[in-house]
């Protein structure tokens, strides 16, 4: 049986490319597919919102944005709180949930915050956590922080078993 | 006007069972799919479950009518245009419904101009379309000559006939054993055709490797049973339609000719010549008083 460590450096030399995803081929329109970076983007104009790709997803990344806000179902808030109907950014774009358009009726994922990673920052949960836990960074610069820590040998990834060889690795 | 209880009983279970949909299409509608709002591990809902339920009958019934256009039994042929009606209805219901589904129903367009072939919902949609296409065809086909006599009536009805008939008159057995040809040939492509699109309903659950109790290659086969549903439902139209008729047919126009009308579907009418290989026996459902 393969280290973890040998079973990554081989998938590393490969970088993103050997990434298999499920959620694209499914998809009917073509509306979701991976970026050249590596990041898995959703197109919200071609978006039908048939959550096909949310059920091949098998990390259940994907999330179907019905409409309602965090304090629809929470007593005390009856009104719905400023923060909420703030516009989101992703892909670069402005969208505004509370006109009911997209990308309510859309299947949205984390992209990574690629709106701070254009402007050379890092994801938001990167920045914000608290006990700094998460890493981000480039797989095919075998000099960064994220290549080392992936040969350590308590390094993990879910569902291997799949053949997915997904990008997120977790050290325990 | 006699009617009866029964009638009236299962009309107004019918009302309900409508009212009912009715408000759960205007919650769809107004609220989208906040109701349901499906999170992660559940994305598909009620709708798609109605969906496929739909999906199968309309395979069945249509199976069911291809043994009457095709394989010439002509024992089931008063309940062949009922099950080629019953397969349109319930496609369109299927259709309606799973439009319903998506979140961008006015985005539904976008699965012809820029289909992906690797996924199976893609290929789902144009089987679809080949199959509303031909049940179209094949039901004017089969009901083009009861179309040709009741635009004679006056009225709207007769009006409605008329536009439907597409100026066609000629009746005679000639040209409705053409048309049986013409329903042969549809038909026989119209088998493959149920089996591959209710086939790619399963493939669409098989193929997803995320979903352990989907994925089988044994999930494509499931439509047999669902084709078994779709038969049972034309029998159990033809026996309703007996029940609350009182009479020996399903309702359908072409059986209220009067007999000696040379259309083979007529009661009393002898098959036309050359068609269908099984001699015309009549269908015995209402036991005989003792």
């Amino acid at each position: 049986m393969n280290t973890p460590m040998s079973r990554d450096v081989s998938s590393r030399a490969h970088a993103w490319s050997v990434t298999v995803l499920l959620c694209v081929p499914v998809c009917p329109v073509g509306a979701t597919y991976k970026r050249p970076d590596g990041i898995v983007e959703i197109n919200c104009e071609q978006c039908i919102g048939c959550r096909y790709c949310i059920t091949a997803c098998p990390y259940a990344a994907r999330v179907f944005d019905s409409g309602d806000f965090y304090t629809f179902y929470t007593a005390h808030t009856p009104k719905l709180q400023p923060y909420e109907t703030l516009p989101t950014y992703e892909y670069g774009k402005v969208f505004n949930r509370p006109a009911g358009k997209s990308p309510v009726g859309n299947v949205r994922k984390c992209h990574f915050c690629l709106h701070r990673l254009n402007n050379g920052m890092l994801p938001e949960c990167v920045t914000s956590c608290v006990g700094v836990a998460t890493y981000f960074g480039g797989l095919n610069d075998p000099d960064s922080l994220v290549s080392e820590l992936v040969t350590k040998p308590n390094v993990h990834r879910l569902k291997e078993e799949l053949g997915t060889k997904p990008r997120v690795y977790y050290l325990l | 006007m006699n009617v009866r209880p029964l009638t009236v009983a299962l009309g107004a279970v019918w009302a309900l069972a409508f009212a009912a949909g009715l408000c759960g299409v205007a919650q769809r509608l107004a609220l989208g799919h906040e109701a349901a709002n499906y999170g992660s591990y559940i994305p598909w809902g009620l709708w798609v479950a109605q969906y496929i339920y739909f999906v199968g009958l309309s395979a069945g019934a249509f199976l069911l009518s291809s043994l009457v256009y095709v394989f010439g039994v002509r024992r089931l042929e008063r309940i062949g245009k009922l099950a080629l009606w019953t397969a349109l209805v319930t496609l369109l219901c299927a259709l309606l419904v799973i439009w319903l589904d998506l979140g961008h129903p006015l985005h539904f367009w976008k699965v012809y101009t820029n289909p992906q072939p690797t996924s199976m919902m893609a290929w789902m949609v144009w089987l679809y379309t080949a199959y509303f296409l031909l049940v179209l065809a094949e039901l004017w086909f089969a009901t083009r000559a009861d179309l040709v006599v009741w635009s004679n009536r006056p009225g709207l009805l007769g009006a409605l006939t008329r536009a439907l008939a597409f100026g066609t008159h000629d009746i005679s057995p000639r040209t409705l054993a053409c048309d049986r040809q013409v329903l042969r040939v549809l038909g026989t492509l119209g088998v493959p055709l149920a089996i591959a699109f209710h086939g790619g309903v399963g493939a669409l659950f098989g193929v997803v490797g995320a979903r352990p109790y989907w994925n089988s290659s044994l999930y494509p086969t499931y439509s047999v049973s669902d084709v078994g549903a779709g038969i049972r439902w034309g029998t159990a139209d033809f026996c309703g339609g007996v029940l609350l008729d009182g009479r020996t047919h399903g309702g359908v126009p072409g059986d209220r000719l009067p007999a000696g009308t040379p259309y083979p579907g007529a009661a009393g009418a002898r098959p036309a010549a050359g068609v269908g290989r099984i001699q015309h026996q009549p269908v015995r459902v209402h036991p005989s008083p003792r």
